[in-house]
């Protein structure tokens, strides 16, 4: 099934939900594995997100603008013994599309709001 | 630098990783790469903290990789089609439904229309099922996919506008053929059917008809590669 232009699928309303909750806890940034974390905690799921489903759905994200990314500094990553990592940080224009979004209990994927919308 | 050697689902990610970005534009490439590598260890950090046992982290990865594959392959053809020209794509899209009814759908259908008519005997059901079959093949590959000029020749010959062009009628010929062969494959196996009992014909039919329909895109697919290495050839004797 085709989706509508614009519209966010239940995986990528969550993502901007936990961006949203990690940016007001002081953690503005956050990388792939930390946000599956937390979306496994929040939803008090069983699992972690697919590979393939978490990154495709940040990359829609960010190409909706509503996500933003960059690699961190390299020395950094080097400092720590660690591969650098991809941070993500949630926009203006995505704290609006998840304020515009249809509320959902805890433990249930919300629903879809309109990107077109914001 | 040669470390230690990573853990069996860390490798098998990488291995998957490596094989659905082959042939992507480098920058993306290696960000997808990067962006797993970095999941992997900040996955085995995590699970080192929390005590976690590794059989089970390793289910964890291993579950995250084949969980995701669709995924990645749809991001993939993403990221190709992405480099093209929207009518390039739409071309190749159009090109590939119509390879599908070709060589798979129509194959298929006509293979179940004949066994069920071969059953029901007469010769008119028989021929009435052809017709019809020519019919609906004809209209449905004609609103699907519209003309395309490709190389594919049409089960049975159906072509609406076969014309006097020498390759459709080439194709009309090789169709008819095909068809030929196709009624005795169908009597043949219509023979071997008989003595089995319902419940056991209708799965030896479904897994035939799997069967075939595997076989004919394996055969296609490799005419494909031959075809394609002929003309690289032929491409390059003529620099």
């Amino acid at each position: 099934m085709r989706r509508k232009q614009g519209a966010l699928v239940p995986l990528e309303q969550a993502l901007l939900a936990v961006a949203v909750e990690l940016a007001k806890a002081g953690r503005p940034q956050f990388h792939g594995f930390a946000v599956a974390k937390e979306l496994m905690e929040r939803e008090a799921a069983r699992r972690l997100t697919a590979h393939g489903t978490l990154y495709k759905a940040l990359e829609r994200l960010e190409r909706a603008g509503l996500l933003t990314s960059h690699w961190e500094d390299p020395v950094v990553a080097a400092d720590e013994g660690r591969p650098r990592r991809r941070l993500y940080q949630v926009t203006a224009l995505g704290e609006r599309a998840l304020a515009r979004a249809p509320a959902t209990r805890p433990g249930q994927l919300p629903g879809r709001p309109r990107v077109a919308d914001t | 630098m040669n470390g230690p050697r990573p853990p069996l689902p860390v490798r098998a990610a990488k291995g998957w990783v490596a094989i659905y970005t082959r042939g992507l534009p480098g920058e993306v490439r290696d960000a997808r790469r990067a962006e797993l590598r970095s999941d992997l260890f900040e996955h085995m950090r995590q699970a080192s903290s929390d005590g976690q046992g590794r059989l089970r982290w390793s289910l964890q990865v291993g579950g995250r990789v084949v969980r995701g594959m669709a995924d990645d392959l749809w991001w993939r053809f993403a990221q190709q089609a992405a480099g093209r020209p929207a009518t390039e794509v739409a071309e190749r899209r159009r090109r590939l439904l119509a390879w599908l009814f070709d060589w798979v759908v129509s194959p298929a259908a006509a293979f179940g229309v004949l066994l069920t008519a071969w059953f029901s005997a007469s010769a008119l059901r028989l021929a009435g099922a052809l017709v019809v079959l020519f019919v609906v093949l004809a209209v449905l590959r004609m609103r699907l996919v519209g003309p395309v000029d490709n190389d594919s020749a049409l089960m049975f010959g159906v072509e609406v506008k076969a014309g006097a062009d020498p390759g459709r009628l080439r194709r009309l010929w090789g169709g008819l053929l095909a068809s030929g062969l196709l009624l005795v494959a169908v009597r043949a196996y219509a023979a071997t059917l008989d003595p089995l009992r319902a419940p056991f014909r209708l799965v030896y039919l479904a897994g035939s008809l799997a069967s075939l329909g595997i076989l004919v895109s394996v055969l296609m697919l490799l005419n494909e590669y031959v075809r394609r290495w002929r003309r690289q050839r032929r491409g390059r004797s003529g620099e």
